[in-house]
């Protein structure tokens, strides 16, 4: 019987369990990992909200929500009355990641049909709650704005941080235009290599 | 998983996502209403006896696309106090209304109507509607003209009032 179990990088449990399965079975086999981990920036677990106006979160999950004002998006006169928040997660890295939020509409769009170029200003940003952020001014008629990039640098083995995407409507002296008020922020999280 | 030499090889790459990405919709809605939804205007043409015009303002605050009529109490100028045996056209003095309701994003309505196509319970003036538009805090002007009659108008105060009415269009 010869057992030979060489490990060049990082093994994953997963893959001690397949050996051990195999060592069980009284065969003889030779192991070889000359994998390396790759280079990852992962979210994990469920993102936390601090919205301070009653708002409606649906299809939460790791990676998407819908964060819905309803009417409290405005005033009973319908001037835009104020909001803001935030979303937390967590992201595992082990590497340099580039975190790029982009923004839909460049604006909060008014979507209901007949309302074009109908847009509400606002501020939106995201970073590493271990630095700090200005918010960026979105009033921009132009779609897929690029709202802001950063980097994290590698960690030595691996890191875990939060990230936040922060908001803030300001209110408006002037009624908004009646309708659907949608903007999409994506965040795309990926390893600088 | 690939097995290689009496061994196993596994492709850890396959079992990681180096990337990741987040989602966040944000959303809101405003209802539509329409402040302000009833005007009225008196309108004192002075001596009607000769040709003259007078204007006024009022806002038109509609945060959604609406229509609006117009509605005059009594068709025409009409004298004060008249005799209720007087014929109407000895108290009263026809007139035009030009109405006209800037929009939001611009462009406006632009209507003319006859006082008696304006008589309260006798609508017939046509109205245009905003489309797909909107008004807020918008100054809407009105102008009524009327010409001088040679007929023998007893003396006296000519007036009318106006009744704007804006409702948001279902």
């Amino acid at each position: 019987m010869t057992r030979f179990l060489k490990v060049a990088c990082g093994v994953s449990a997963l893959v001690l369990l397949y050996a051990a399965h195999a060592a069980g079975n009284n065969s003889s086999f030779q192991l070889n990992v000359a994998n390396h981990f790759p280079d990852y920036c992962m979210i994990g677990g469920d993102p936390t909200y601090s919205l301070d106006t009653a708002a409606t979160v649906t299809n939460s999950t790791t990676s998407s929500a819908k964060i819905d004002f309803g009417a409290n998006f405005s005033n009973t006169n319908a001037t835009g009355r104020k909001m803001s928040g935030s979303v937390h997660f967590t992201v595992y890295t082990n590497a340099q990641c580039n975190y790029v939020l982009t923004s839909a509409y460049g604006a909060l769009k008014n979507i209901t049909a007949g309302q074009t170029a109908v847009f509400r200003d606002y501020y939106a940003d995201a970073y590493d709650v271990s630095g700090s952020s200005t918010l960026v001014h979105l009033n921009s008629l132009s779609s897929d704005k690029i709202v802001n990039q950063f980097t994290i640098p590698a960690p030595l083995w691996w890191r875990r941080s939060t990230v936040t995407i922060e908001f803030s409507i300001p209110e408006t002296s002037n009624p908004l235009a009646a309708g659907e008020y949608q903007d999409i922020l994506l965040l795309n999280i990926y390893p600088l290599i | 998983m690939a097995a290689a030499l009496g061994g196993v090889a596994f492709p850890v790459t396959a079992l990681f996502a180096a990337a990741d990405k987040v989602k966040i919709e944000v959303t809101g809605n405003i209802k539509p209403y329409c402040a302000n939804s009833v005007t009225a205007v008196p309108v004192n043409a002075g001596d009607p006896r000769k040709a003259g015009s007078a204007k006024f303002a009022f806002t038109v605050d509609c945060n959604a696309p609406f229509q609006y009529t117009m509605q005059s109490d009594n068709g025409a100028l009409r004298l004060v106090n008249a005799p209720a045996t007087a014929s109407r056209d000895k108290i009263e003095v026809a007139y035009d209304v030009h109405i006209r309701i800037p929009l939001t994003l611009g462009g406006a309505i632009d209507n003319k109507c006859s006082s008696s196509s304006i008589k309260q319970g006798a609508v017939s003036c046509k109205f245009t509607d905003s489309g797909h538009k909107v008004a807020i805090k918008q100054q809407a002007e009105t102008q009524i003209s009327w010409n001088g009659t040679l007929s023998q108008l007893p003396a006296g105060q000519y007036i009318d009032r106006l009744t704007v009415f804006v409702t948001v269009k279902l």
